[in-house]
C-alpha cells in the first residue's frame, strides 16, 4: 500500500514537473530569427551584448548560451531543451554539417577554409577511424550506423569486416 | 568587450552499459567510459582546453586519449590560430573478428591551423598529422605515419556569396601521395534582412 502511494506521488511529480517546463519553456516567446545580425564567422558571447540578465519567459540566463568550449562540446543538452532559441540563429543545413548523414561530403571537405571550425572528422578518415571505431563504437553510433550506411557497409564487407 | 576573464570548468561524464557493436549487432561486448576536460580563459584572447578519456571494451580492452588545445583569438577575430596534441594510449588488440595476433592501437595527434581575414578576403592554413606506433598494425599497410595539410584562399564577393578554393596535399597508406583542389561557392539564402544567416 504504501508502495503504491510511493508510486502516485512520483506520477504526479513527474506531470507537474513537465508542466512546469512547458510553462517555463521561453520558446513561445521568441523572435523566429534572431533579431541582431551577430557576426558570422566567430563563436558568439551572448553575454557581449545581452548582459547577464534572464532571457524572457525562461529561467535561463542568455549568458548560458554563450558559445564557450563547453557550450559547443556540449550542445546536445541545450540543442534538446531548446531548439527553438538555436533555430532563430542557425538553419537546419548549419546542423547537417557535422550530423547530416544526407551529405555524402566529409566535413572537412565542405569546410576545408574554416579551420577553427570543430569537426567530427578531419585529415584522411578512413585508416584512423578503424582505430577510434574500436576504442569508443558508441561515439560513432550518434552519427552513423541508422541509416546512410551504404558507404560503410559497402567496404565493410567487401573487407570481411562484417 | 575590456579585461579578460579566466574560467575553469570541469566537466565529467560516466557512462556505463551493455552495447550492441555497431556492425555486428550479436556482439555482446561491455563498454565503460569516463572523461573530463579543463577549460582556462575561455573569453579572453587565449583559449586553453585540455581533456582527458577513459574507455574500456570488454573485447578490445582500456585506452586513454589525453591532450591539449590552444587558441588565440587576435584583433577582434580578425586572426585566430590553433594548436593541438593528443595521445591515444591503448591495449593491443587483435583485427575485428579474429582472437590474434595482437597489435597496438596507439598513436599522436599534432594539429597547427591559422585563418586570417583582411576586408573581403580570407586565407588559412591546416595541418594535422598522425604517427602510430606499431607499424606492423595490419590496418596502416606498413605506413606509420598520416598527414595532411590544406590551404585555402577565400574572397567574400557580396553579404551572401562567398567564393573560395582549397589546395590540399596528404599522403597515407590508403590513397599514397595526393594533390587535391576544390573550389567552393557558397551562396546564403535569406529571408530576412537583419540577422538569420546561417
Ligand atoms: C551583437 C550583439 C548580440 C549578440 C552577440 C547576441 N544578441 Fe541576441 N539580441 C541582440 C539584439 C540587439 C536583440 C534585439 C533587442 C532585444 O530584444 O533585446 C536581440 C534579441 C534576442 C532575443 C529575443 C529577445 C526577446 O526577449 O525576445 C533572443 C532570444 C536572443 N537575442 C538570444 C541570443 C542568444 C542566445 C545569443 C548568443 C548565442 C545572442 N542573443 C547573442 C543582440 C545580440
Ligand atoms: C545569436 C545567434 C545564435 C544562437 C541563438 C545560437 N547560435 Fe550557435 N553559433 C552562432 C554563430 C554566429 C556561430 C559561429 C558560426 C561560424 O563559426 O561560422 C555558432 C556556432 C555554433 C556551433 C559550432 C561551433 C564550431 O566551432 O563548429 C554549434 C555546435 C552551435 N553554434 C550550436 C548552437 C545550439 C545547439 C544553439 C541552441 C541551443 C545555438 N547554437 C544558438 C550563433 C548562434
Ligand atoms: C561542429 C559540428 C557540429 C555542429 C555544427 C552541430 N553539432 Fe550537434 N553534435 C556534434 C557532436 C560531435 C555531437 C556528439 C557529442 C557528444 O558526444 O555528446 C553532437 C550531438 C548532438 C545532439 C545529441 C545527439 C545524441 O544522440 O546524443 C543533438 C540533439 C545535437 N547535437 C543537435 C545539434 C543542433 C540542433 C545543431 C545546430 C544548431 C548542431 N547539433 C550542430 C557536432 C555538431
Ligand atoms: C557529429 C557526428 C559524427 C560523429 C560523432 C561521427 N561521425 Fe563519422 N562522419 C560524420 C559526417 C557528417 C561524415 C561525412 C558524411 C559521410 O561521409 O557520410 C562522416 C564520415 C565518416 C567516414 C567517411 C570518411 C571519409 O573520408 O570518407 C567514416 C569512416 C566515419 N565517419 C567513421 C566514424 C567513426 C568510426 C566514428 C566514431 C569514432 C564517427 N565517424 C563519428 C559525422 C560523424
Ligand atoms: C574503405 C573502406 C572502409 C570504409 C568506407 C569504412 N570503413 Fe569502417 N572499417 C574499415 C576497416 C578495414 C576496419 C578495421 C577492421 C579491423 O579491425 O580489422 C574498419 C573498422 C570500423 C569500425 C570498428 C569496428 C570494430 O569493432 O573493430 C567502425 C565502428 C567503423 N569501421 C565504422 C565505419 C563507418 C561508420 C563508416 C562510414 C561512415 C565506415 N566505417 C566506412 C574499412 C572501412
Amino acid at each position: 500500500m504504501i508502495r503504491k502511494t510511493i508510486l502516485i506521488c512520483v506520477a504526479a511529480l513527474g506531470i507537474g514537473f513537465l508542466t512546469a517546463c512547458a510553462l517555463l519553456s521561453p520558446q513561445t516567446s521568441f523572435a523566429p530569427t534572431h533579431p541582431e545580425g551577430v557576426e558570422t564567422a566567430s563563436r558568439p558571447m551572448c553575454s557581449d551584448c545581452h548582459g547577464t540578465e534572464a532571457m524572457k519567459g525562461g529561467l535561463k540566463t542568455f549568458e548560458s548560451f554563450n558559445h564557450t568550449p563547453t557550450f559547443v562540446k556540449n550542445h546536445r543538452f541545450q540543442a534538446n531543451q531548446d531548439s527553438g532559441t538555436c533555430a532563430s540563429c542557425h538553419a537546419p543545413s548549419f546542423c547537417s554539417d557535422c550530423h547530416g548523414g544526407k551529405v555524402s561530403m566529409a566535413s572537412s571537405v565542405k569546410l576545408g577554409d574554416r579551420p577553427d571550425r570543430e569537426m567530427p572528422h578531419r585529415g584522411n578518415y578512413l585508416i584512423l577511424h578503424r582505430m577510434d571505431g574500436k576504442v569508443d563504437p558508441t561515439g560513432c553510433y550518434k552519427c552513423h550506423g541508422r541509416s546512410n550506411n551504404d558507404k560503410c557497409a559497402t567496404c565493410h564487407s567487401q573487407r570481411g569486416v562484417r | 568587450m575590456t579585461g579578460a576573464f579566466t574560467e575553469r570548468n570541469f566537466f565529467a561524464y560516466f557512462a556505463g552499459s551493455n552495447f550492441k557493436s555497431l556492425f555486428s549487432q550479436d556482439e555482446k561486448d561491455k563498454f565503460r567510459a569516463f572523461g573530463g576536460s579543463v577549460i582556462l580563459g575561455s573569453a579572453s584572447s587565449v583559449e586553453v582546453v585540455a581533456d582527458f578519456r577513459h574507455t574500456h571494451r570488454e573485447s578490445y580492452g582500456d585506452a586513454n586519449r589525453f591532450g591539449a588545445d590552444v587558441r588565440w583569438n587576435l584583433s577582434s577575430k580578425k586572426i585566430m590560430s590553433g594548436f593541438g596534441y593528443h595521445k591515444v594510449s591503448a591495449d593491443d588488440a587483435p583485427t575485428k573478428g579474429t582472437l590474434g595476433p595482437l597489435y597496438g592501437w596507439s598513436h599522436g595527434e599534432l594539429r597547427a591551423w591559422a585563418m586570417v581575414q583582411k576586408g573581403l578576403l580570407s586565407a588559412s592554413l591546416d595541418g594535422i598529422f598522425y604517427n602510430f606506433d606499431d607499424k606492423k598494425n595490419p590496418n596502416l599497410n606498413g605506413q606509420s605515419s598520416i598527414y595532411q595539410v590544406v590551404g585555402s584562399l577565400g574572397y567574400q564577393a557580396t553579404t551572401n556569396l562567398k567564393i573560395s578554393g582549397d589546395l590540399s596535399y596528404g599522403d597515407d597508406s590508403l590513397f599514397k601521395k595526393q594533390v587535391m583542389g576544390l573550389l567552393r561557392v557558397e551562396y546564403r539564402f535569406t529571408s530576412t534582412s537583419k540577422g538569420g544567416r546561417k
